[in-house]
């Protein structure tokens, strides 16, 4: 039986893989407009990749590839896929581990913090994508109202003299462009049926996920300016100038640990198209793995 | 899931290890030591640190403070000194104040910014304030009129006269900027009044290693 993923739940992970990013943004008027134009270039991609869902009447990637390809073929381009993914989860496990290592967990060896965030990511995963899907959904609005509470509480710090560089030109980020790349792995999870067309809801996640980032990158250079540039993390330090006595002295904890958690649904994510392609590549091996129906 | 519970378990047990054994840096809330406020000047032997600690096992329960000093020719080495000097570590997250001399602010401000990067649990809404006649520690020490905490009154006081905008407020974070940015950097300046307590006393502009001193706001307003 195919699995159901409703297109409100596939918005939401469009939306947390790109927040995951919200870490690591550097803080420049060049890395807002850049991730204003990278946002805008991931909708069109998704929005073109529904239309190529349509056109050909397939649910998702892997009837398409099943259906137009050679078996031979499939199994290269999953295998393809396969390897994007472990590269993906890599990617994850290594900066969000070099972060914890600096700011919260010094003590701690990085492996530990990798090996956690893998655990989290494959138990998750393993469940497929309709579990991670649906648990992606109320996640996105608890990592936006807290993202959004922290943007808030830190317009008072924010500098009005940072706002004309914003208009002082454009130049193109390359480094941060390819991030968006990524997108196209949790893009092979999506579905396209007739009855439930997706477009809305992909194009709510995706603007969604990259207005975050926006709102993010931009927070950071209005409050820290030019000062940015010495912090290995300004997105992060940004929301931790804002305090309430003893009570709320760390902000930024808050605000990292909402998008860490993002972090682990796009490791579960990228575990859950890893298991689909590996299914693809190994046909064989799973058929005898399964085990006979009891009646 | 035993198993995997069991797992998790010693991965715990091997980095907790791993954390004690390689550099201490897992300590136990009464191993730290949390500063309210700095003071930093320069001597001979290089720079002079006054760190004004809060001890909370007093009989009635209130916080009081106790100051030492550690002498050093940079700051990360000070900061190492101090965390020696007490067998715990000094832990900055409570502290909003340092006081520096106007010295140290034309010779060393951008290398007192590193060394409060460098620490985690320095806040970057830590402000910098500075003085223009005395001692940045006789400051810092200056019993406060309500009897509190001489570097939490201090910064209140920052604090309050920021909010209204009636003194310079210089939190690391907008140091950082202008000093990126070439800007000058302004401070506040704190001074003794005639009864020995800290007070508003004008604002200083930082900028190319020259200091300038302004009155206003401030003691002789």
């Amino acid at each position: 039986m195919r699995d159901t993923i409703f297109p409100r739940w596939q918005g939401a992970f469009l939306a947390i893989f790109l927040l995951a990013d919200g870490l690591y943004l550097p803080a420049a008027p060049q890395a807002v407009h850049n991730l204003l134009l990278g946002g805008l270039l991931a909708l069109l991609v998704s929005m073109l990749w529904l239309k190529i869902l349509s056109n050909a009447q397939q649910r998702d990637f892997e009837s398409l590839c099943q259906n137009h390809l050679p078996a031979w073929a499939c199994r290269l381009l999953f295998a393809l896929v396969a390897a994007a993914c472990i590269a993906g989860v890599w990617y994850s496990l290594q900066r969000l581990s070099a972060f914890w290592k600096q700011t919260a967990f010094m003590g701690f060896p990085r492996w530990f913090g990798a090996l956690i965030l893998l655990f989290l990511g494959w138990r998750a995963g393993r469940r497929g994508r309709t579990a991670v899907s649906m648990w992606a959904y109320p996640m996105l609005f608890f990592t936006g109202a807290v993202i959004l509470l922290s943007l808030l509480v830190t317009v008072p710090d924010c500098a009005p003299e940072h706002l004309p560089a914003l208009f002082e030109g454009f130049t193109i980020m390359p480094s941060l462009l390819c991030r968006y790349l990524w997108l196209l792995l949790p893009l092979i999870l999506c579905t396209q049926d007739k009855e439930t067309p997706n477009l809305r809801a992909y194009s709510i996640g995706v603007l969604s996920g990259s207005l975050g980032l926006v709102l993010i990158a931009l927070r950071a250079w209005l409050v820290l300016g030019a000062g940015a540039s010495q912090l290995p993390y300004p997105a992060f330090s940004a929301a931790g100038v804002f305090s309430v006595g003893d009570f709320l002295q760390r902000g930024e904890v808050i605000f990292g640990c909402a998008l860490a958690l993002c972090e682990a649904v796009r490791v579960a994510l990228l575990i859950t198209l890893l298991y689909s392609a590996c299914r693809i590549v190994f046909p064989k091996q799973n058929a005898k793995q399964q085990k006979p129906c009891q009646t | 899931m035993k198993r995997l519970l069991a797992l998790i378990f010693g991965l715990l047990l091997i980095a907790c290890c791993y954390a004690n054994r390689d550099n201490g840096m897992v300590q136990d809330a009464a191993q730290l030591l949390p500063v309210s406020a700095l003071a930093v000047s320069t001597c001979p032997e290089g720079y002079l640190m006054t760190i004004e600690s809060i001890q909370q096992d007093s009989l009635d329960g209130d916080a009081a403070p106790a100051y030492f000093s550690v002498k050093g020719t940079d700051f990360s080495t000070m900061f190492e000194q101090a965390d020696s000097l007490l067998a715990s570590r000094l832990y900055l997250s409570h502290a909003q104040v340092i006081l520096a001399s106007k010295e140290v602010l034309q010779q060393a401000l951008p290398a007192l910014a590193d060394s409060l990067l460098a620490r985690p649990d320095a806040r970057l809404t830590l402000r910098i304030a500075t003085v223009e006649q005395g001692d940045v520690a006789d400051v810092l020490c200056a019993e406060s009129i309500d009897g509190s905490v001489p570097g939490m009154a201090l910064a209140e006081l920052l604090d309050q006269r920021a909010a209204d905008g009636t003194f310079a407020d210089a939190p690391l974070f907008r140091i950082l900027d202008w000093q990126q940015s070439n800007q000058p950097v302004a401070l506040p300046v704190l001074g003794l009044t005639e009864d020995g307590y800290a007070a508003p006393a004008g604002s200083a502009l930082l900028q190319n290693g020259e200091i300038q001193f302004l009155s206003g706001g401030g003691l002789d307003a």
